[in-house]
């Protein structure tokens, strides 16, 4: 039981109880009488007192009504709220959250444990409460995926069994899947109509479901259970890498440069050790001093950025380390595979192109090869795919089949299932500039179109699924990258709808950078001799030859086969270095997964959830649901009232 | 209190009512032994003019007694015996302590009047009367009386107890007090105790010493019409009440159900007092003093015996 205004019933009693019990112990105002003898009224006292200890009882009875009278009267003051444990309806989807944020420690041991507990005690009620008509139940765990652990069913042991059988993972939160997975349940309702009023859906979770997503429950009731402690001052305790990225400098590919953010979620500011490892081998502990919560910008982390240079000529694991000891032990390390320095190969398909040559020359690259539209297509799939080419550039030429490996097409399309490169409308001579661009894709990296214009409004049509768009102009899409597919599995493919000399981009620099970045991020598959790391959640596709079965350990056991070229691996769960003594090229034998993810890192307690277009405030952190019962003590309070003059007017015999 | 000081001994008892009196004597379950000869057949044989018995003469029989006549006619000796006359011992003990002072009229004037009627009505019988008051002691005696010519001494006496009574404060001890009468009364005779028996010490033990053989013991309780009803007494409400005795005090709220269970308390309590007594042979007789003395005396104390 909580109280809505406690101070003001405190304030009530410290002044009400103390008034009460003075005034009860004033010495009552008795007219003086002689009698002849007081021993038969001694006696009469004594035949209303039968003993002695009821005799104190009795002779402070009303004092003891009056007091329970005001306590009550109090109690309602003070706005007592009644915490329902639980009030089943015919269906409860319990909704367990397992993502990285529910393994913080502070609640014991886990967040997660402690969401179990309560679905758990949950589930006890559910089995007592309702015994003539149990409560179907369901149980959901979420992370980057959700899952029906336990489909609908009465059986508490079964029910049981299912949440104790939840594990955590380091996996971010997506509680708009979950919302879908329960939302078709809400919707049917238990008889086949559609009110889904019988249904509740208890969320547990600390709402750290992360920003953009929009989960909708279209129907039911949704009970946010809030897990996880708020600090009273605020924050969380908590030092995560929220990113690290290692890349190789392009003019000396031994020297990498590796790019770290540590964050401090708490209120204060926290000097760290972070301890560089190569290897397993320390090579390296600096310190750093972490800004508290809120220090840049309001309810924004303290962050240092942290900045190494490596000379690495070969692969490696680089791992960066703090060592302050916190709630969140996931995010306090993070794993760089580093790839061996590699430089791309490019076969450049062009009538002659001199800005577009010269580009790709002056691109870190290991060889380019220039030939003609019919050279190209003299060679086969097979010859070209032992060429060794990382990447095929065509100007102005569209190919005949989509080539083996990644390509850059500008002013024609690869015929890619869905890409067409659309002329503009017949009369329509307007030229057009670029409205927006990707910035954050790393082909789009430092690339302004500002000035960019295109003699002829053309546009990208692009499939629904496996596009992306990196620019689009007042027509369209006119620059995207697309998956290969099952046309050219494990390939992207850049495509322009624009030919370059209609165009004024070589003349600009972020043509040069355009290429340069295409140098650097196609054709080197995801190594490119930076760093690779993957994030859990992730799915890691790594090449192999067909048939061929690779088996990662770490902290979990991935295993895959080959298929199309690549194996593809399970999804990781868990952060960590994952390794493999199979046959596998060189940086394909670690995998590193780290969680850099600032929304898991953030510990704190979100008070509500936001579900559908009503924000869902969280219940109450221990228990479900809260009533107002003052009432409850009003009613009390007149009853009591009511015995105490019945006592009253029993002992005065009025 | 002031009334009492100045109560005469006549207004005891009224000359009309003294005629009234002078009818009735003090009649005895037993046959008891007095000292002097007197109006009241005894059981030993003496020197009256009533003829009782005859009896062989033995040596040493007062040859005044021989029947002479009888000798002559049949030669033997026979002593005749005459019936003895002997005088009542009629003991008077009234309570005057605070107690007693309580009520309207208080309940001392009830037990001085009867004292005084009753010692009237032994003197002017020829019995002995001894008259004594007592408060938590014996605090007055007048032993002895007999014979009209001590009423006035007698009334007077009993006038002035309620006084030295009242000025006693202290818890009664009645069984101290009947121990030292029986100890000063060592007389068979009638014995007459007035009291309103609120004693708070053990009043069996008292009782006890009124049950000797030689005694023939009455028990007189007297209540005020106060402490029948008190709640007519105006004893109702929050109230402080201060034992009159021993200054013992009872804060009690008074209501009905309280006055109910003092009734109750009462009735019970003069039940016990009067099973005492019939355990130990006394004859026990409660009023209160709204009750008409006269009636008490002339009706309700006829009609148990002691007067006749």
């Amino acid at each position: 039981m909580t109280f809505i205004a406690p101070i003001a019933g405190l304030v009530a009693a410290a002044i009400a109880i103390p008034a009460l019990v003075s005034l009860y112990f004033l010495k009552l105002r008795r007219r003086q009488l002689d009698v002849g003898s007081t021993l038969l009224w001694k006696k009469a006292i004594q035949d209303l007192q039968v003993n002695a200890p009821f005799q104190k009882m009795k002779r402070n009875l009303l004092l003891l009504l009056q007091l329970i009278l005001l306590a009550l009267l109090l109690l309602a003051l003070a706005g007592p709220m009644w915490k329902m444990p639980f009030n089943p309806g015919k269906r409860t989807i319990l909704v367990i959250d397992q993502s990285a944020s529910m393994n913080a420690t502070d609640e014991s041991p886990t967040r997660l444990d402690a969401a179990k507990e309560r679905a758990l005690a949950m589930i006890g009620i559910t089995d007592t409460g309702n015994t003539q008509q149990p409560g179907s139940v369901m149980v959901v765990s979420f992370a980057q995926h959700a899952t029906v652990v336990q489909p609908f069913t009465s059986d508490v042991s079964l029910l049981r069994s299912a949440i104790r059988s939840i594990q955590p993972t380091d996996q971010p939160t997506n509680l708009a899947q979950a919302m879908k997975l329960v939302e078709p349940f809400a919707v049917r309702g238990s008889s086949g109509d559609t009110s889904g009023d019988d249904l509740s859906v208890y969320v547990f979770s600390d709402g750290r479901v992360g920003e953009g997503q929009t989960p909708t429950l279209r129907a039911g009731r949704l009970v946010f259970e809030q897990v996880g402690k708020a600090r009273p001052e605020g924050g969380a305790d908590n030092v995560a890498f929220i990113s690290c990225s290692a890349r190789r400098d392009y003019t000396n590919p031994q020297s990498v440069q590796v790019f770290a953010q540590l964050a401090n979620y708490s209120t204060d500011a926290v000097s760290v050790n972070v301890t560089r490892t190569l290897d397993g081998q320390p090579i390296g502990v600096d310190k750093a001093t972490l800004p508290p919560l809120g220090s840049t910008s309001p309810d924004e982390p303290g962050v240092v950025t942290l900045q190494y240079t490596l000379t690495l000529p070969g692969a490696a694991v680089l791992q960066l380390e703090h060592d302050h000891a916190d709630a969140l032990s996931s995010d306090n390390a993070v794993q760089v595979v580093i790839a061996p320095p590699q430089e791309v190969s490019v076969l450049l398909v062009s009538r002659g192109n001199a800005f577009l040559s010269r580009a790709v020359a002056a691109s870190f690259i290991r060889r380019v090869v220039e030939l003609t539209p019919e050279q190209y297509e003299g060679y086969n799939r097979e010859q070209l795919a032992k060429a060794d080419f990382d990447l095929v550039i065509f100007d102005s030429y569209t190919p005949k089949a989509v080539p083996p490996m990644d390509s850059l097409s500008f002013g024609c399309t690869p015929p890619l299932d869905g890409v067409v490169a659309l002329a503009p409308p017949a009369g329509d001579d307007r030229a057009q500039y670029v409205l927006d661009w990707k910035r954050d894709d790393p082909l789009m990296n430092y690339v302004v179109l500002d000035d960019f214009v295109m003699a002829s409004r053309t546009r990208l049509r692009l499939p629904i699924e496996g596009a992306t768009v990196l620019a689009t102009a007042e027509a369209g899409p006119v620059i995207a990258v697309i998956d290969g597919g099952t046309q050219s599995p494990g390939t992207r493919h850049v495509v322009t709808s624009f030919a370059l000399l209609e165009t004024n981009w070589p003349m600009q620099v972020s043509f040069a950078v355009f290429i340069s970045n295409a140098m650097q991020t196609l054709g080197v598959g995801a190594t490119g001799g930076n760093g690779i790391d993957f994030q859990p959640g992730d799915v890691a596709t790594v090449p192999a030859t067909d048939g061929q079965t690779l088996t990662y350990t770490g902290p979990t056991r991935l295993e895959g086969k080959g298929e199309l070229g690549v194996v593809t691996l399970p999804m990781f769960n868990k952060v960590g270095l994952y390794r493999t003594t199979d046959k596998v090229a060189a940086p394909w034998d670690a995998l590193a997964v780290n969680l850099t993810d600032p929304t898991e890192s953030d510990l704190r307690p979100e008070p509500q959830l936001s579900v559908g277009t009503a924000p869902v405030k969280a219940q109450s952190r221990t228990l479900i649901a809260s009533r107002e019962i003052w009432r409850w003590f009003i009613w009390s309070a007149l009853a009591m009232l009511v015995i105490e003059w019945l006592v009253y007017t029993r002992r005065m015999g009025l | 209190m002031a009334e009492t000081q100045t109560t005469p001994k006549q207004s005891l008892l009224s000359p009309l009512f003294m005629q009234q009196l002078d009818r009735l004597d003090v009649m005895s379950r037993k046959i008891l032994q007095g000292k002097l000869q007197g109006e009241r057949r005894s059981k030993k044989r003496g020197q009256s003019v009533e003829f009782a018995d005859y009896r062989s003469y033995v040596v040493g029989d007062d040859l005044r007694f021989i029947d002479w006549n009888l000798y002559a006619r049949l030669d033997k000796l026979f002593l005749r015996l005459f019936m003895e006359e002997e005088d009542l011992s009629v003991s008077l003990i009234f309570d005057v302590s605070r107690s007693m002072h309580y009520g309207e009229p208080r309940k001392v004037e009830y037990a001085q009047r009867l004292a005084a009627a009753l010692g009237y009505i032994g003197l002017v019988n020829y019995n002995r009367v001894s008259v004594y008051s007592f408060a938590d002691v014996l605090l007055g005696q007048l032993p002895n009386l007999r014979g009209r010519r001590p009423i006035p001494q007698m009334l007077e006496f009993i006038a002035d107890q309620s006084r030295a009574g009242e000025d006693r404060r202290g818890a009664g001890n009645l069984s101290d007090v009947l121990r030292r009468f029986t100890l000063m009364q060592r007389q068979k005779g009638v014995v007459v105790l007035v009291s309103d028996f609120f004693d708070k010490g053990e009043l069996s033990d008292a009782l006890r010493y009124l049950a000797a053989e030689r005694f023939d013991a009455y028990a007189i309780q007297l209540l005020a019409p106060q402490e029948v009803d008190p709640q007519a007494g105006g004893v109702i409400g929050d109230l402080r009440l201060i034992d009159m005795e021993d200054a013992d005090v009872a804060e009690v709220s008074v209501g009905p159900a309280l006055i109910k269970r003092y009734k109750a308390n009462l009735q019970a309590y003069c039940q016990h007092v009067r099973d005492l007594c019939r355990k130990r042979g006394v004859m026990y007789m409660v009023t209160d003093t709204s009750v008409p003395f006269d009636t008490v005396v002339l009706r309700y104390l006829r009609e148990r015996g002691l007067l006749g």
